[in-house]
């Protein structure tokens, strides 16, 4: 290797670096079939979340556009549901509605676990004692009876059932990225801009949170997918907000017209299927990017 | 083990108490609205009857008496009187509870056997079609909702097949003549939810365990084993797994601790008639003794189950006491 000796050289070898991991992640990702996998099934979901909407003639809010509990006809192939709306509707709209929990209540769970996470590994001490204490007691507690207990007090709509998931979900996170933080706090660039005399918020925003990301990645993946099915779990427990057609409320009208007995499958099959389909691609991205994180999980 | 250790970690088992109990009480004062409305509207529109509501609760005191009286009803396990059943909370429970255990001892280890058991398997054929197979199906079973596939079980036996009956614990309206036929009824009831309920599981044990095998296969002291040439079988069995469980170990005894709490979405589409059960209802009729109640012995639960769990870590792996 030749010597570094200038600036710009050291500048341009540093880039040369980056890109070079950047192609390495890249091929090990895409050279895992699951993961491959994910990502197409994911990106279906995307185009039908944003597109879908635009071919769609009907207007999916509005009821009694068939028969209650309708059988699919060849205009509306998926049938209606107990109010007649469409459920191809509910169906192309749920999409939309799935991925608007799984990502905010994903920034939630990010927003809350990396705040006090990372100011828990970086600071230590008292800080990271109480904040530590705290979390793992919120942690034990099992996640349905808190939020069932949270959706009883603060009310039960859209907005509500997005902040309680993220209000009851972020401690896995946050010990995850304290973990890492204590291990970047020790790595020899933050050292360098403590004694060049840079602040500690600044060594967090800059230094520790870049660096912390993409390890926690595959967390991140996941609690996407943990928040929609726990969303649809939600409302087919009766938990949720009716006024906005979701999977889940699919679902959960299915069990209250008794759809397993009656036969009709339309009202839980083609639901179920996309909300299977959505979270396994989270799945199998997740475990994708964990093969990356991790050497071990690769092929021996 | 230190008796310092143990010691700590009874004062923390002890603040976790404090905390939980008293967001448990904090959390039903915060609430909007009027929760006497939902005892009865009638006796809470007038204010004589709203008054004589308030002193039946307690509600008419300051907060920090309000405090203790909560505090002593948990420790004495006496939780007042549902809302909505007017019975005392205390007999309530105890029949749903009873319930959830039937259906969760019987589902909740089956689920936990065959994960771990496919964990093992997985890791030892590691990169192999085997593993590609049983790694990709418990990713996409991990990503199925319970209750969808137990609607799924119950469409092809319950009603293609009428194997078995579509809900409730019991056939209802029956006597039973014999032990035998009511544990006969019991069994046949039991079969798709605990099922469905331990499939439901064990995805998320395969993949721990899974990787908790691989991250073992990878030590020195396995390649020793290798080395001195010990078959792979009793390697797997004497070595690999002894040492793969300890991190899968917590979260089986934290499963098991709050299997009493009922598995929600389940008892939901089978009514069957458990803690879950009771606590979604709960919500929509805002029956919030019954609600604390549960909230508190949940709590107490999991504090027990992870006091035990520090303990028996501890004891399984002495790092842990030094650290």
């Amino acid at each position: 290797m030749e010597s570094i000796n200038t600036h710009e050289q050291l500048r341009k070898r540093e880039r040369e670096l980056k890109r070079q991991k950047i192609r390495n992640n890249l091929h090990l990702f895409f050279g895992n079939k699951r993961a491959v996998f994910g990502v197409l099934l994911l990106s279906f979901f995307i185009i039908m979340a944003l597109l879908g909407p635009y071919f769609y003639k009907y207007d999916h809010f509005s009821y009694y556009l068939g028969p209650r509990v309708g059988k699919p006809t060849p205009e509306f192939r998926l049938g209606f549901d107990e109010m007649g709306r469409d459920v191809l509707g509910t169906v192309i709209y749920g999409t939309r509605a799935s991925l608007a929990i799984g990502l905010s209540v994903t920034f939630i769970v990010v927003l809350i676990g990396a705040t006090l996470g990372i100011a828990s590994g970086y600071f230590g001490g008292i800080i990271d004692i109480f904040i530590m204490r705290v979390t793992e007691a919120i942690s034990i507690i099992p996640t349905i009876p808190l939020i069932l207990t949270l959706s009883a007090i603060i009310g039960q709509n859209f907005q509500n059932i997005i902040v309680i998931l993220g209000v009851t979900s972020w401690t896995g996170t946050c010990k995850l990225i304290r973990s890492q933080t204590l291990t970047i706090k020790q790595r020899n660039y933050v050292e360098r801009a403590k004694a060049i005399g840079a602040g500690n918020t600044y060594i967090m925003r800059k230094h520790i949170l870049p660096n912390v990301f993409p390890l926690i990645f595959s967390n991140i993946i996941l609690t996407v997918q943990g928040s929609i099915m726990a969303e649809s779990t939600l409302a087919f427990l009766g938990v949720g907000d009716p006024s906005i057609p979701t999977w889940g409320q699919l679902l959960r009208s299915a069990r209250e017209q008794g759809a397993i007995t009656t036969g009709s499958w339309w009202l839980f099959i083609p639901a179920g299927l996309c909300l299977v389909a959505l979270a396994s691609s989270f799945v199998f991205i997740g475990y994708g990017f964990d093969e990356i994180n991790n050497p071990k999980l690769r092929r021996r | 083990m230190s008796f310092r250790y143990i010691v700590n970690r009874l004062f923390y088992t002890l603040f976790m108490f404090l905390f939980i109990v008293s967001l448990n009480f904090m959390l039903f004062r915060l609430m909007p609205g009027d929760p006497l409305t939902m005892v009865s509207k009638e006796i809470s529109s007038s204010p004589e009857g709203r008054a004589t509501l308030e002193r039946m609760y307690g509600l008419d005191k300051p907060l920090i008496h309000q405090y203790g009286d909560y505090m002593k009803s948990m420790v004495t396990f006496d939780f007042g009187t549902s809302f909505h059943y007017k019975t005392p909370v205390r007999d309530l429970l105890g029949d749903k509870i009873a319930n959830s255990l039937i259906l969760g001892m019987a589902a909740v280890p089956l689920g936990i056997a065959i994960g771990i058991l496919g964990g093992i398997i997985a890791s030892a054929r590691h990169g192999k079609t085997a593993d590609m197979l049983i790694t990709t199906s418990s990713m996409v079973i991990y990503a199925v909702p319970t209750f969808w596939l137990a609607m799924i079980l119950l469409m092809i036996f319950g009603v293609r097949l009428g194997w078995v009956p579509i809900n409730s614990m019991l056939t209802p309206g029956a006597s039973f003549a014999t032990k035998a036929a009511y544990l006969k009824d019991l069994f046949h009831h039991m079969i798709i939810p605990v099922l469905s309920y331990a499939i439901a599981i064990f995805g998320s044990y395969l993949l721990i365990m899974r990787g908790s095998m691989i991250d073992v296969f990878s030590e020195d002291y396995v390649l020793t084993a290798r080395a001195k040439g010990l078959k792979e079988k009793p390697l797997i069995r004497k070595h690999v797994v002894p040492n793969a469980l300890l991190p899968i170990s917590t979260s089986v005894i934290y499963s098991l601790a709050i299997v009493f709490t009922g598995a929600f979405s389940i008892e939901v589409l089978f009514s069957w008639p458990g803690m879950g059960k009771l606590m979604v209802e709960s919500v929509t009729r805002r029956d919030y003794p019954v609600m604390q109640a549960a909230n508190y012995l949940i709590a107490v639960a999991v504090i027990l189950a992870n006091f035990l769990m520090d303990i028996v870590y501890g004891w399984l792996d002495p790092r842990v006491r030094l650290g």
